[in-house]
């Protein structure tokens, strides 16, 4: 087995399901309108329960990244010097990713980025990737 | 700097009275030991160097010890023979050492024990039989079900501690630049320092500037000679009341100010990946002790990475947030030097010999503070800053030690 792939959580399901989609989907407070990532049961804010899932604007900006210039574990050393990435949404929420179609010397933290839906790294899951806009 | 004395009486504090202190090596020279073994040699060895015995004992803080997952207070009471009225087992990464100590002050505080041994043997976990559900943990990222880790983190391979020490240092150099010769000089200078320290992994051997920078890239912008070396080793501290510290053999050393900060799972999902908790965690600890960190003759700070000293210098107030690289430049932080930084050689010259690696740094300010650090003893020594920092700079820890008025 290469990778790891998520170990879906009936709360997050409806994340993945609209990735699968093409589609990004955010919890949001259904009282006090903040956005909440990665999935709860409740607003980690207010603590309001049963959060809203939204349709939102899947183009980001880099927040940070890094290069694994040596393997993170073993199950990962099939990668070929992946550049590890965060990216920031419109609406605030910050989401661990990597990055495609780009070489590190090119990377800029606050470069505008466009969503990847990746079905390909692991069976039946797709996974949020960017690549620069 | 502030009117206090720089020194304590110990009417209302508990302090470090003893230690004990495995020679760093290499995992080539000595094979794992039972971890249960060396924790009581270690309870043995420290209380012997304050001049205490078992019969003195009546409360133990205990990790590293990979006999069992749970229970540990009792197993190693029980090991030892002892009854106690305090045991403790705090969860807090590489903050674990400087959080034994100050939960053990506070215990001593409301007189629920007088003499704590807070032991932290140096092995890692022994490796998982095949099949184990923990062969897929991937260390301390858990890849167990629920765990947000193992469905948001892990699967893009964000994993390990390199990475989001790197993410943190990427972002930091964003907000405010960055300085590679800066970092590098504080190598070197802790470098200087485990060269002055015959049980440093890397005594003996003299680092330049330019080997930190020319040494392997491992995940942008850190190179290898900024990441702590695993070695074995093993340590254990006695925490007493002021009552037991005056029947002990060296100069008590106060713990006059202690605090703690715990911000954040994983760096990706903090609110501020440049806001460390030990801001808190230092203003909490000085302000008790009654000093501040002009007060300090120098500072032991948890350095598993060069980019978390630097952040730490600034979170506790040693500079200004964004003046680090400016700090790093400005001073000597050598043993010899104007701010002595790491005198044992830290984690980066002594070698991290897992979890016992953030008790270094607490020996190391017991040892300053008590004049017992031989040939990298500070002049005059009298104010010690020691920091403990777990996860990504996820839970941290400070402490404000003061060797006792004689």
């Amino acid at each position: 087995m290469t990778g790891a792939p998520p170990i879906v959580t009936e709360v997050s399901r409806p994340w993945w399901e609209a990735l699968a989609r093409g589609e990004v989907c955010v919890q949001q407070c259904t009282a006090c309108d903040h956005w909440i990532f990665y999935p709860r049961p409740f607003c980690p804010r207010c603590g309001a329960r049963d959060p809203a899932w939204r349709t939102v604007d899947g183009a980001a900006t880099l927040y940070t990244w890094s290069v694994a210039r040596v393997p993170v574990a073993a199950a990962f050393a099939h990668l070929d010097e992946p550049i590890l990435a965060v990216a920031e949404l419109a609406i605030g929420i910050r989401v661990p990713t990597s990055l495609c179609d780009i070489a590190p010397q090119d990377v800029r933290i606050g470069m505008a980025l466009a969503p990847v839906f990746d079905g390909g790294t692991y069976p039946g899951i797709t996974l949020l990737r960017y690549r620069p806009a | 700097m502030t009117d206090a004395p720089v020194t304590r009486d110990l009417a209302r504090c508990a302090a470090i009275v003893g230690a004990a202190e495995y020679p760093a090596r290499r995992f080539s020279e000595v094979p794992a030991a039972n971890s249960l073994e060396q924790a009581a040699d270690l309870a043995l060895l420290a209380l012997d160097d304050a001049g205490l015995t078992l019969a003195d004992v009546d409360g133990l803080s205990v990790r590293g010890i990979y006999v069992t997952d749970q229970f540990l207070p009792a197993t190693l009471a029980e090991y030892l023979g002892v009854r106690i009225g305090y045991g403790g087992a705090p969860d807090l990464g590489g903050a674990a050492a400087a959080g034994m100590v100050w939960r053990a002050a506070a215990a001593i505080e409301r007189g629920v024990a007088s003499a704590i041994v807070c032991v932290y043997p140096g092995n890692y976990p022994p490796a998982p039989p095949p099949g184990d559900r923990q062969q897929r943990s991937f260390g301390a990222s858990s890849y167990l079900p629920g765990s947000p880790q193992a469905e948001f983190e892990i699967p893009y391979g964000h994993l390990g501690q390199n990475i989001p020490y790197a993410f943190i240092a990427q972002r930091y150099a964003h907000a405010h630049g960055y300085d590679p010769e800066a970092l590098a000089r504080l190598v070197v200078h802790q470098r200087r320092s485990a060269n002055a320290n015959p049980h440093a992994i890397f005594h003996g051997e003299p680092l330049t500037e330019a080997d930190v920078l020319a040494s392997r890239m491992i995940a942008d912008p850190l190179r290898m000679l900024e990441i702590v070396r695993p070695i074995r080793g093993g340590t254990a501290v006695v925490v007493a009341s002021p009552e037991v510290a005056r029947r002990t053999r060296h100069r008590p050393v106060a713990i006059s100010g202690y605090g703690e900060g715990i911000a954040h799972k994983s760096p990706q999902f903090a609110r501020d990946i440049l806001d460390p908790p030990l801001r808190e965690a230092a203003a909490t600890a000085f302000a008790m002790a009654g000093l501040t960190p002009g007060d300090m003759a120098g500072a032991q700070i948890y350095d598993c990475y060069t980019i978390a000293v630097l952040m730490a210098l600034e979170a506790a107030g040693f500079c200004a947030p964004g003046a680090g690289f400016g700090f790093l430049r400005g001073h000597d932080m050598s043993f010899a030097g104007d701010f002595p930084l790491n005198t044992n050689g830290g984690q980066l010259g002594y070698g991290q010999a897992g979890g016992a690696g953030g008790m270094t740094h607490v020996i190391e300010g017991y040892r300053q503070a008590a004049g017992r650090a031989g040939a990298r003893q500070i002049a005059g020594c009298d104010t010690m800053f020691v920091s403990g920092n777990g996860g990504i700079m996820s839970e941290q820890v400070a402490l404000v030690l003061q060797g006792a008025t004689a």
